[in-house]
This record gives structure tokens, C-alpha cells and sequence, in this order.
């Protein structure tokens, strides 16, 4: 059994599957990590004290796919696409923070209404 | 005393459903065997030595006539006749101790009992450091002993062998043959067992039968007169009692391989 | 004499017909040695035919698209629906196929009233069903994952039904002979017997359901990597095309190295390179 053990350890798909989950688990643990960052200090101030966020909006590096604004709008609703820029309007805080945890977000911010 | 087999008047037919032909394999045999008794079997290649087994066995019908074991006409195959196939049968995806202890985990043996029985045989059969090796990692051989010893490991009341030394080389078929004398004597089972070598059945044999070429039918039941016990190689060979008996089912084999060279030469 | 000893050690070497790996450099070369032949076709041809990049992106613009794709959060997204949804349709038609080959393999009067059937349907390629998945199931997950199951079902049955019928009559003639029921046969002699078979039907059928997989999601727009190649068209962006082609084969390729392959290479090792 042990000799079973040890060969099942070594095999190929056991060292790639754990290799994935580490790699995996480490780019999210660090994602969560710098995830308050990516908030600028007005919306946090906000988030501090309502519930939910009227208007705020999200910075990519890049120019916005259907994906993107697909993807946001499952945490509120899409007001508009300016630049590389996507406006979300009511959007409940803890939803803010998760969205900060995207790694391709580069920034949010409070948007003015 | 009723005897251990009776075979009456057996008869077998192959039938080919394809192309609709038959080809008679055994044609009215009958014999029986005592309790205990070692009778081994002779013939020309093709007379029906399998089928025979394979009849009394129960893995097949027969087309006429019955086999009684104990008195009871057999049905289909059971625990109390083992069979060494001459094809081997063991399992490739089973170990060579997994394979042995085959007939005892259907028996649902507790694993100690199965374990030490197993380490038994692998010994007798001179397998020790292949208990762990699969059957495509053995020589043929060595996959006959493992036969041999799974067969013998379920303990069966009646040993149906066939041809289970052909594949061996001269000197583990010698330690083998002295080896099945001595389970057959200890474990107090009857034996049937196949074989090609005129030596090997006037050794092993309380009785010889010897059957014709194909059809098959009971040419002749040579009985030989010393007792299992005393046979030893090398010291038989210089029984002249038993060179003459050898020499007597040889020629009586060898007239049926002639007149069955002549038979298909008369087809052709 | 001697120079006949000599002429036969040297044979092997003259008529060696497989590579074994012996050197490094036979085993990097036999691994990388075709793709680099693809390489230069394609981008000989690009030079040849003055393509531009709009009709046959460079590979290396296709490289630069992944990573493009990576970075803005579209790839892990299609991945993972792309590996969700070949893995739930794959352990359904797995589960259902081997249990339909194992009833067929064994029952003749199974065989005589399915098997037919079972012909019939697997000439109807899965995707001809996707219009009355569509009616039926909406654009939803439903539609693909069944089209996957149905195109991945057929070579586990068949491949099943061939290892039930191919497991030697000897073998179960030798458990019967050891006191086996016929449970201890079908469960001792005809499925671990089979296995070998089972496993080259579903690593094919895996192969067949990730095409059908590719195909369906082309015409869903539910994301996945199939349907990012179609999208991408529309968008005029043929890097992503390329980009979408060459990581539908290397994920099958890691799918098939790591867990199909795998899978098939300890039946084998087990049950021996030979099956008599
Ligand atoms: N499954 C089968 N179907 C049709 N004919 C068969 C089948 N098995 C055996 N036979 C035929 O029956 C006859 C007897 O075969 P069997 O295998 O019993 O011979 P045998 O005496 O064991 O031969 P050998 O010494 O070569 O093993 C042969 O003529 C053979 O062709
Ligand atoms: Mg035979």
C-alpha cells in the first residue's frame, strides 16, 4: 500500500492538479490581499456608511468586451460604458468589495450621480 | 459401493451454428472411478479429451448419455470439481496469490486462512517472490503452476486436470508429477487427469484410459498394479513391470495417431 | 564467425522502427520535432502568400492574444465553463454508457432490442439534435451539456459491449469451476475483463464530446472557449481565432495526458500488454 502511496504522489497528475490548486489558491489569497487597494478612499469612506452604493465606476486597463459588461452586470446595473471606464448603479457594498477582488479590475471609485 | 464418477454411455456433438455442421467429439463412453482413485487419460490430439472434461465438469451438456458424481447426475459446474484448464484460465488483471486465492475468497475464507493456505501452495509450487507479479510477467509455465495451485487451493472433492504439466521443462514436470502424487495421496480427492506423455499417465495412474482417435470412444482401461506410494523418480524406470506397461499403452496409442493419419489422408 | 556475431549485434540498431527515448535529445526531438514542422508551414505560408494579419495572424500574435484574453479575465471564465461542462456531461454519459454496454454485453435479449436502436441514433450526429435541444431546453447549459453527453455516449457503449464479448469464455469457465455464481462472474471475470475496453471508449468518447462541446458552444453564446473563437470572428479579431484553435488543443491535450492517458496506461499495466 505505501508503495501504492508513493507512486500515486509522484504521478504526473497528482503533481499538476496540486501545482494548479497552489498556484490557484495563491493568486486569490494575494488577490484578496491587495483587493482594498483597488477602492479609492471616498468610496470606502462610503462603503463605511451605506448599504448600498448609488453610482460608482469601474477603471479596466483595457477597452471593455461584451464579457465585461456581462460580467458586471450580474452585481448591478450597467448605466453606461465610457472609455475603458463601466458605470454600475446600485450596488450593494459587499458586492463592491467582491468586485475589488477581480484581478483584472484595476480600479473603483465613487461616481458622481 | 457407488462409485465417485460414472460416465454412461456419453455422448457429444459440437454444432457450429454459423455453418450449420457438426462434428462428433465423443462417441459412447463409459467408465467409472472410485473414490480417491487417480485415472489419468490418453489419446491422440483431437479425440475428445477436453470435451470430456469440460462434460463432467458441467460446463457443457452433453448430447447423450449422463455423468453421475456421487450418484447425482451432474447439472452445471460446481465448487466440488475443480478444473485446470488446458488454456490456464487465470486471470491477468489478478496476482499470482490473488489468482490462487481465487476459489477461497468465493468461498468467503477469512483473509489469515487464506493467506497461509496461498503461502502453502505458492511454496509447492515453487513460486515464492511471484506473489506479487501478474500473469503477462510470468512464463507459461509458471502460469500453469499457478493453475495448478488455484485448482488445488479451492480444495475440490474431484480434480479435473488437463494437460497441466505440458508446457514445463523436464526437471520441474518431474518435481511436479511427485508433488500432484502427494497432494492426490494427502488430500484424499479423486483425480482425472489429461495428458499427452505415456510416462507421465503410467506414473501418475491407478488407471490408464486410453481413448481412440476422434471420435473419441474407450479404446482400452490398463490398471496399474503398484501402488501410488511407491513410485519415485528415477528409481521407477528401472521397474521393469512398469516399462512394459508404458511400452503397452504407447504402441496401443500409436496404432490409433497411424490409423488416424490414414483416415485424414483418405479425406484429403 | 566472428564477423557473422558482429553482423547480428549490430542488427537491432539497423532496424529499430520505434523511437525509445533513449537520449535526451531523440525524446526532445520526437516531441517538439512536429509541431516545429507545423511552425515554419504556417508561417512560411503567411511569407509566401504576403498574408496580412487580419486573414493569418503570426503565432506569435496568437501567443500575445492569449495572453491578452488572460489578462482581461475572459480566459479563466471560458475555461472553466469549457472544463465544467465536458466534466458534467462526461460523468453522466460515462455513468449511463458503461451501465448500457454492460446490460447489452451480457444479455442477449438486451442486445437484440437496444443494440438497433443504438445504431440507429449514433448515425444522427449530435449536433443535428441541437435545434430540438434548442426547443426543448432553451439557450441554456441543458442544450450543451446534453449534446456533449450524446456524442460522447456511443463509443463508451460500443467499446463496452466489445470488452464484455471479448473477455475469454475460459476465464469464466475457471471461476465457475472455483464454486463462482454468476455474480462472482460478472462481477470477478466480465467487468475487471472489460475494463480495458471501457476506458479506450470513454477516452474516445471524451475526445468526440469535446468537439461536440467546441460546436455547441459556437452556436450558444453561454461563453466557453468554442464559443470566444465564434465571437471573435464577428469582432474581426483573427489573432483571438488562432488564439482560441490553439487552446482548444492544448487543453485536450492536457486533459487526455493527464487524466484519460493515465487512466488507460494502468489498465494496461495491469492487465498485462497482451489479452488473450
Ligand atoms: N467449441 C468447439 N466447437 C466445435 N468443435 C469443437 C469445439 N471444441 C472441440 N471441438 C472438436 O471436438 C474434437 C475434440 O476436441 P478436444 O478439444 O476435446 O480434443 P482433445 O483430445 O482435448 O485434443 P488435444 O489433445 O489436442 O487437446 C476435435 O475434433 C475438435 O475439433
Ligand atoms: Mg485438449
Amino acid at each position: 500500500m505505501p508503495a501504492m502511496l508513493k507512486s500515486l504522489i509522484r504521478h504526473r497528475t497528482f503533481l499538476s492538479l496540486v501545482t494548479l490548486v497552489v498556484l490557484w489558491g495563491g493568486f486569490t489569497a494575494f488577490q484578496q490581499v491587495i483587493a482594498p487597494s483597488r477602492l479609492d478612499p471616498a468610496l470606502r469612506q462610503a462603503m463605511t456608511k451605506e448599504e448600498t452604493i448609488g453610482r460608482i465606476a469601474v477603471d479596466l486597463s483595457f477597452t471593455p468586451e461584451d464579457f465585461h459588461i456581462n460580467y458586471l452586470q450580474q452585481y448591478g446595473v450597467v448605466a453606461g460604458v465610457s472609455g475603458k471606464t463601466i458605470f454600475l448603479v446600485q450596488v450593494p457594498r459587499n458586492e463592491v468589495r467582491q468586485l475589488s477582488e477581480l484581478y483584472w479590475i484595476k480600479s473603483i471609485r465613487l461616481a458622481d450621480q | 459401493m457407488p462409485y465417485k464418477i460414472s460416465v454412461r454411455g456419453l455422448v457429444h456433438q459440437y454444432y457450429n451454428r454459423h455453418t450449420k455442421e457438426t462434428v462428433l467429439a465423443l462417441k459412447d463412453i463409459s467408465f467409472d472411478v472410485n473414490a480417491g482413485e487417480f485415472v489419468t487419460i490418453v489419446g491422440p490430439s483431437g479425440c475428445g479429451k477436453s470435451t470430456l472434461l469440460s462434460l463432467i465438469a458441467g460446463l457443457r451438456k452433453p448430447s447423450a448419455g449422463e455423468i453421475l458424481v456421487d450418484g447425482v447426475a451432474v447439472s452445471g459446474p460446481g465448487v466440488d470439481r475443480g478444473m485446470v484448464f488446458q488454456e490456464f484460465a487465470i486471470l491477468p488483471w489478478r496476482t499470482v496469490q490473488q489468482n490462487i486465492g481465487h476459489g477461497l475468497e468465493i468461498q468467503k475464507v477469512s483473509k489469515e486462512k487464506r493467506d497461509s493456505v496461498i503461502a502453502r501452495y505458492v511454496e509447492m509450487v515453487g513460486l515464492q517472490g511471484f506473489e506479487n507479479k501478474y500473469p503477462y510477467e510470468l512464463s507459461g509455465g509458471m502460469k500453469q503452476r499457478v493453475a495448478v495451485a488455484r485448482t488445488l487451493a479451492a480444495n475440490p472433492k474431484v480434480v479435473l486436470m488437463d494437460e497441466p504439466l505440458a508446457a514445463l521443462d523436464a526437471q520441474t514436470r518431474v518435481t511436479l508429477r511427485e508433488e500432484i502424487l502427494r497432494i492426490s495421496l494427502e488430500a484424499a480427492c479423486t483425480i482425472l487427469f489429461v495428458t499427452h506423455s505415456v510416462d507421465e499417465a503410467v506414473f501418475l495412474g491407478d488407471r490408464v484410459v486410453i481413448l481412440s482417435r476422434h471420435p473419441g470412444e474407450v479404446k482400452e482401461i490398463v490398471t496399474i498394479p503398484s501402488s501410488r506410494e511407491e513410485r519415485r523418480y528415477p528409481s521407477i524406470h528401472e521397474n521393469q513391470r512398469f516399462e512394459e506397461i508404458k511400452h503397452h499403452v504407447f504402441q496401443s496409442i500409436r496404432q490409433e495417431v497411424e490409423m488416424a493419419d490414414e483416415t485424414t489422408m483418405r479425406v484429403e | 564467425m566472428a564477423a557473422t556475431l558482429e553482423a547480428a549485434s549490430a542488427k537491432p540498431k539497423a532496424i529499430k522502427l520505434t523511437p525509445d527515448g533513449s537520449s535526451l535529445w531523440e525524446r526532445l526531438f520526437f516531441a517538439v520535432g512536429p509541431y516545429l514542422f507545423l511552425i515554419l508551414l504556417w508561417e512560411g505560408l503567411r511569407r509566401l502568400l504576403h498574408a496580412d494579419a487580419s486573414t493569418m495572424p503570426s503565432l506569435w500574435s496568437a501567443v500575445e492574444a492569449i495572453g491578452r484574453v488572460a489578462a482581461n479575465g475572459i480566459l479563466p471564465d471560458y475555461i472553466f465553463h469549457s472544463l465544467e461542462r465536458i466534466t458534467v456531461a462526461g460523468s453522466i454519459s460515462v455513468v449511463i454508457g458503461v451501465s448500457v454496454g454492460i446490460t447489452i454485453g451480457l444479455n442477449a435479449t438486451a442486445a437484440a432490442l437496444f443494440l438497433p436502436v443504438i445504431r440507429y441514433f449514433n448515425s444522427l450526429a449530435g449536433i443535428a439534435w441541437l435545434p430540438l435541444f434548442l426547443i426543448w431546453f432553451g439557450f441554456n447549459d441543458k442544450t450543451i451539456i446534453l449534446s456533449i453527453s450524446y456524442n460522447l455516449f456511443f463509443p463508451v457503449v460500443f467499446n463496452t459491449i466489445i470488452g464484455i464479448r471479448t473477455v475469454p469464455k475460459v476465464f469464466r469457465q475457471g471461476v465457475l469451476t472455483l464454486g463462482g455464481s454468476w455474480r462472482d462472474v460478472v462481477f470477478g471475470v466480465m467487468l475487471p475483463g472489460a475494463l480495458p475496453n471501457v476506458i479506450s471508449g470513454i477516452r474516445l468518447g471524451v475526445a468526440y464530446g469535446w468537439r461536440a462541446l467546441i460546436a455547441s458552444e459556437m452556436l450558444l453564446g453561454l461563453g466557453g472557449i468554442g464559443y470566444m473563437i465564434f465571437k471573435a470572428q464577428a469582432n474581426d479579431l483573427t489573432d483571438r481565432i488562432l488564439a482560441g484553435m490553439l487552446l482548444i488543443g492544448i487543453l485536450w491535450s492536457l486533459m487526455d495526458y493527464l487524466i484519460l492517458q493515465p487512466l488507460e496506461e494502468a489498465t494496461i499495466r495491469r492487465w498485462g500488454l497482451v489479452r488473450r
